[in-house]
């Protein structure tokens, strides 16, 4: 359901992507994997349109993602979840996650979306008004992925989930992200550079290097496969 | 070569020129016109060059204008009591000035903007009345060492503005306007260099000031406090190009003429014209006239590099 | 010491407007990091427009909150869609310099607008209850200054409950805290700048209102920006409570300096405090952000 093809992407003039071409199927969890600076943000930046391309195209569902302009994605379905969280620190739990379901179809199912999203990761309920920003890294986390749910996305993006957290929890959300996954066939996209917790949740991933697009393969097997192995395996 | 032999030929012919011109209507659009280019590359050194938007120069300006007349009114000869009063407005900048450096950006901006307020506000205050030159000046009043007088201000304001650009002084103040923290990566102290820009630049709106009163037989105190003076460098900086030596000299010109032209025309008006031409400047023109000047021989040159390919 | 009280009792109630006065200021900053200094200078404008529409309909100036209040904010709309979406094309640090500068420029023209319009003469809508006081215990408090504090109330706690409880006002307030996340969120952040904007001048609209009621002029237009620059460097950014409990701070130090000093550096006093505390304490008594 999300087609990227043929993307280049430049800052400036420096170029950051060259000639990027992948795909993620309805209901799958695809994990796009690299080490820093490989380009994995920039990806994620230019499907959401905070980044324009120079070259290419995005297709949601059929339709182009990248002729609209950044807000319109999130109408479209498409629902990023930053690096780094970005969450609206001085404002509570509740402002946060009602923050997310913004755009005007998610409304009138802010309270069913909170039900089941409290349900997933209670420790929101229970902080709900607290300010985001005094919340531990765990919980900014799961605040950062609900807020991205809220607003009923067809495609979920999360950049780099993982760090700075520890090991315990993001296993914690890596399982949740599974459920959500199964129970509400929703589409993946992850980006990271803990690589073995990414592709062990994964039906495919995609490597990427340098801005290129260097391998792809089922979850499964790139676990395996000796290339993530040396190369990102050793570090995850 | 041809430019330097150009700028000689004019210096002197300005220098000549109240021998042969005696309509005091072109002296003193000359000596206003040298008045604020000084004013205004004195506020071009700080804001063009350093990136530091002072709105407040005015109090630099009204503090030169002040030591000045009271130096004069004691008899001190009047090139020395302009040094008096160049100094003096920087004695002030070094009080309050420069522990200002402390803010970013807007803060500063509003910082010496509220400055200049609390000097009008203080000044009319205790200095409500009317400021007169000394009575033996007033009798024998002529316009020609005013002119002589506003000829050097201006002339050393631009010798000291050109050996800036040709520095290294310069090139840092550049680098602190383009990225504030970046030079202080590499080395560059960025407070030190701030401190020494406006050094330079209250320096020279002492002078001005100083110039000023030198100029205007008589008015009231507070009258080179006004905010008018704050915002009229700024202006001209803008419309001439900001962070160039030749920028706020068209500009002074421009404005002058312009000034004198809707004087008799428009009356109040101009203020508000030139509020309008201002804006209209910044939004399209943020490089000025010297920006317009620069497009305009890029384009030629383009069109030459054409002609001769065919 | 009745004589204090007195005096203090004036600040208190200045320190309404104050707060009032700034509040405009403080919304825009937060949201886009413009500096409205011109602020003063449409404050004065309401005054003005709101003494002719007395002048010519007898119509009561705080009734006519109603008109002037929407009134600018349309021109709010107007000014942003001509002079400053323009800027949003430049980077960061030059957007901010330049939102800044023709604020001032447009300061410099509102006032000379007036002048040329209406000459530098003092105005002031006078009414039926101008003049008149309330006396409690002996100290007389204006009703016109207690109607400003009425009304700086109802407006703090309006936009707190828009800012609080409306998805719109959400937006504004995350849009103030992180342009890109908010993005995210599907909102349009060019829109809530424009909105923001605009009731910034609508908020300009209030005290103008007000101001027309004591005796004003077009040099008014940097006595209010001065206000509101002191009370938003005391607040803080991002903090309507704090705009208020600033304005009563202000109101209070300028009564001290009376009370000391004498009237003439009333002034004076409120400007030695913005630039202690810009020096010292930039992000305000309450505020969060530098």
């Amino acid at each position: 359901m999300l087609e990227v093809h043929q993307v280049d992407v430049h800052y400036g003039d420096i170029q950051a992507l060259w000639n990027v071409s992948f795909r993620v199927e309805n209901g799958e969890i695809v994990s796009l994997i690299g080490s820093n600076g490989a380009g994995k943000t920039t990806v994620l930046k230019t499907i959401s349109g905070i980044l324009s391309l120079t070259k290419g195209s995005v297709t949601i569902d059929g339709v182009r993602s990248d002729t609209i302009k950044a807000y319109q994605t999130v109408e479209q379905g498409v629902s990023l979840v930053p690096e780094g969280r970005r969450l609206f620190r001085d404002m509570t739990v509740l402002e946060n996650l009602e923050l997310g379901g913004y755009i005007g179809r998610a409304r009138p199912q802010k309270d069913e979306n909170l039900a089941w999203i409290f349900q997933m990761f209670p420790v929101l309920d229970q902080r709900i008004r607290q300010l985001a920003g005094t919340l531990s890294g765990g919980e900014q986390q799961m605040l950062a992925i609900a807020r991205g749910l809220m607003s009923e996305p067809k495609l979920l993006l999360i950049d780099e989930l993982s760090l700075g957290l520890a090991p315990l929890i993001v296993k914690h959300i890596y399982m949740s992200l599974k459920e959500i996954n199964r129970s509400k066939k929703m589409t993946i996209l992850i980006v990271e550079q803990n690589v073995r917790l990414a592709l062990e949740i994964s039906d495919r991933g995609y490597i990427i290097e340098n801005g290129r697009i260097t391998g792809e393969g089922k979850g499964s097997e790139l676990l395996k496969s000796d290339k993530v192995k040396s190369a990102y395996l050793a570090m995850g | 070569m041809k430019h330097l032999l150009l700028i000689v030929g004019l210096v002197i012919g300005l220098v000549l020129l109240p021998m042969v011109v005696t309509k005091a209507y072109i002296l003193n659009l000359i000596i206003l016109i040298c008045l604020y280019t000084t004013l205004s590359h004195s506020w071009n050194i700080l804001g063009g060059y350093t990136g530091q938007i002072s709105l407040g120069h005015s109090t630099f300006f009204g503090i030169g204008a002040l030591i000045f007349r009271y130096l004069w009114t004691l008899g001190t000869p009047s090139y020395l009591a302009l040094c008096g009063a160049s100094i003096s407005s920087l004695l002030l900048a070094s009080v309050i000035g420069f522990p200002a450096f402390k803010l970013r950006g807007h803060y500063f901006a509003i910082g010496t903007l509220a400055l200049s307020m609390i000097a009008s506000v203080t000044v009319q205050n205790i200095l409500p009345g009317v400021s007169f030159s000394p009575p033996q000046f007033l009798s024998k009043y002529s316009l020609i060492p005013i002119y002589y007088m506003a000829l050097t201000a201006a002339l050393v304001t631009l010798a000291v503005v050109s050996a800036l650009t040709r520095s290294k002084l310069g090139l840092a103040f550049v680098s602190i306007r383009e990225e504030e923290d970046a030079p202080e990566a590499i080395g560059i102290n960025t407070f030190k260099y701030k401190v020494i820009s406006m050094t330079l630049s209250t320096l020279i709106a002492g002078l001005g000031g100083g110039l000023f009163s030198f100029y205007v037989a008589s008015y009231y105190y507070y009258v080179p406090f006004e905010l008018g003076w704050s915002f009229d460098p700024v202006l001209i900086s803008f419309i001439g190009g900001a962070g160039t030596v030749a920028g706020p000299v068209l500009g002074s010109i421009v404005f002058v003429v312009l000034k004198e032209l809707f004087a008799i025309s428009l009356g109040q008006m101009n203020v508000l014209i030139f509020g309008i031409v201002f804006i209209f400047t910044i939004l399209f023109l943020p490089k000025g006239l010297i920006g317009i000047i620069g497009m305009v021989q890029g384009m030629k040159k383009s069109r030459d590099r054409l002609a001769k390919n065919v | 010491m009745l004589r204090f009280v007195q005096i203090l009792s004036y600040g208190l109630l200045s320190g309404a407007l104050y707060g009032l006065v700034a509040l405009g200021l403080s919304l825009v900053f937060g949201v886009m990091n413009y500096l409205i200094v011109a602020h003063g200078g449409l404050i004065m404008l309401a005054a003005y427009t709101t003494f002719w529409a007395f002048f010519y309909t007898r119509i009561d100036p705080f009734l006519f909150i109603l008109v002037v209040t929407p009134l600018f904010f349309i021109i709010g709309w107007i000014l942003f869609k001509i002079l400053f979406q323009s800027l949003m094309k430049f980077p960061e640090g030059e957007k901010i310099k330049n939102s800044l500068l023709i604020s001032f420029g447009l300061l410099l023209i509102f006032s000379n607008l007036a002048i040329l319009f209406w000459t530098a003469d003092e105005r002031a809508v006078t009414t039926i209850y101008s003049g008149k006081v309330l006396s409690v215990f002996g100290v007389r408090l204006p009703y016109i200054g207690l109607g400003g504090v009425a009304i700086a109330i109802i407006v703090i706690i309006a936009l707190h409950l828009f800012l609080t409880r409306t998805y719109f006002g959400k937006a504004i307030r995350a849009v103030s805290l992180d342009h890109e996340a908010a993005t995210l969120m599907g909102i349009n952040v060019n829109k809530v700048c424009l909105v923001a904007f605009s009731i910034g001048f609508a908020l300009a609209g209030i005290p103008g209102v007000i101001t027309s009621l004591h005796a004003f002029n077009p040099a008014i237009s940097f006595e209010l920006t001065n206000k509101a620059l002191v009370v938003l460097i005391l607040a803080g950014v991002g903090s309507i409570k704090g705009v208020l409990i600033g304005g009563f701070f202000l109101g209070a130090i300028e009564a001290a300096g009376v009370y000391l000093v004498g009237t003439p550096y009333r002034e004076v006093f409120g400007l030695i405090l913005f630039i202690l505390i810009l020096m010292f304490r930039p992000q305000g008594l309450a505020g969060k952000r530098a």
